[in-house]
């Protein structure tokens, strides 16, 4: 994972690299979120609702355990997601297709949440996120990061 | 496409794979057209951040959203063989193709060097820099690069230039790919090289992408007689093939947008020729 290329004698696009980069900063902003929740985490326990129960103010143990594990679970799937990033680094042409239809799926979830439910998206909402989402599908579906990873494919399989 | 022998596997495996390369090219393309509405709605609420989004938004249009949509249209519409015209890396038209070589690498730089032409740098983040830089300060750099243009599938392989007035807004340049082997030019005729020569008059905005670049002089005649006079000059020696109405006389757009016209005729410079004695001119003239 070092260098210009990824081992095998193929030149890597700008293309690839912003891509990746953009999937660096989706998951520290994830990270960023996480971290927000665990300075914070008392105020964020007291608002999980069970059953239509507060959850904290019947059992803050439990309240406090399912906070932690869908943080744990969110923090996990960001580092899957990082690992993802270094795999479409080195070309390989899965990750990139898995990463793209992640960025898909949010994109389109996002939209019919736009124009069927009415939903703001700015500055203060959820703009940043999708634009990431859209310039890492825009990087990675590029001709040049197309050849890339079929080059780096072919490669491998010459070897 | 030549077909092989049928490993019916490998081949369905591959043509999914394409399907959804499309599928994701396309939809990244209407994503983007939908991120710039977004852009330009949040825009509305901005008082001075105004400019400084229409900047942004100038920036996303121009690099990422017309060039994406370019590419989803002219992969459609605009044939992927030889017309004599080369493609921009949007797949538009570019510059007419309007001189041929017939020699081996080492004998077209030498006859280039001899005729004063100076290779120009590959695109690099530090060679793109430099040329803003040069261009803004109105300083000089000989070895500008420039913008690459497609034939056969691929960008140049090398383009060659000359400064004018010591600003790189201003120069004669010309790209040069070298041909697949066995390819002929329409009409039957073999080469080695095919160029493609224009004057950039200025720096300005292109037509069809709002990128900045060069805006090329119009009569793509005077630039294609300039390069082949200065080899001849150079090398008195290279044989000139004047092949006229090679195409018929047009005018058009390039891929920035900027007219273009030319009487149709390809010049072919053959450098092979034995030193020491003076290069023919041969015209070739259709029937009629």
């Amino acid at each position: 994972m070092t260098g210009a290329t990824a081992g095998v004698g193929v030149k890597r696009p700008p293309s690839v690299l912003g891509g990746v980069l953009l999937m660096a900063v989706r998951a520290l902003t994830g990270a960023f979120a996480i971290l927000t929740v665990l300075t914070s985490w008392d105020a964020f326990a007291a608002t999980i609702v069970l059953n239509g129960q507060n959850l904290a103010s019947t059992d803050p143990q439990a309240a406090g355990a399912v906070l932690g594990g869908v943080l744990a679970a969110y923090g996990l799937y960001l580092l899957l997601y990082l690992g993802l990033a270094a795999l479409v680094f080195t070309g390989r042409n899965w990750a990139r297709v898995v990463a793209m239809s992640f960025a898909s799926v949010s994109i389109l979830l996002s939209f019919a949440d736009y124009a069927l439910g009415g939903a703001q998206i700015t500055l203060r909402t959820s703009l940043v996120s999708v634009t990431i989402d859209i310039l890492i599908l825009l990087a990675l579906s590029s001709t040049q990061a197309r050849h890339y990873a079929r080059a780096v494919r072919a490669a491998r399989a010459s070897r | 496409m030549p077909e092989t022998t049928p490993v019916p596997d490998p081949r369905r495996r591959l043509s999914a794979g394409a399907a959804l390369d499309t599928f994701f090219f396309v939809l990244a393309g209407f994503s983007s057209v939908w991120l710039a509405v977004l852009l330009a709605t949040e825009s509305l609420g901005l008082g001075w951040g105004l400019l400084w989004f229409a900047v942004l938004f100038w920036a996303l249009l121009a690099y990422l959203v017309l060039p994406r949509l370019h590419r989803i249209l002219t992969r459609l519409y605009v044939p992927d063989y030889f017309i004599g015209r080369t493609r921009t890396s949007d797949g538009l038209l570019g510059d007419p193709v309007n001189l041929a070589v017939t020699g081996s690498a080492e004998q077209l730089h030498a006859a280039l060097a001899a005729a004063g032409w100076i290779r120009a740098d590959d695109v690099t983040l530090a060679s793109s820099w430099r040329i803003v830089t040069a261009t803004l300060s109105r300083r000089s750099y000989l070895q500008a690069p420039v913008s690459p243009l497609l034939l056969f599938d691929r960008v140049q392989d090398f383009a060659y230039q000359q400064e004018v007035a010591d600003n790189p807004a201003k120069r004669h340049h010309v790209r040069f790919w070298r041909c697949p082997d066995g390819w002929m030019l329409p009409g039957g005729h073999r080469v080695d090289w095919v160029a493609a020569g224009t004057f950039d008059r200025a720096v300005g905005l292109s037509l069809f992408t709002l990128q900045v670049t060069h805006r090329i002089d119009e009569h793509t005649d005077v630039e294609r007689d300039h390069i082949v006079v200065s080899i001849r000059q150079a090398v008195p020696e290279s044989r000139l093939v004047l092949i006229r109405d090679f195409a018929t006389g047009y005018h058009s757009r390039n891929g920035g947008g900027d007219s273009i016209q030319t009487d149709g005729d390809l010049p072919v410079i053959d450098l092979r020729a034995v030193p020491g004695q003076a290069g023919a001119v041969i015209e070739l003239t259709g029937l009629s």
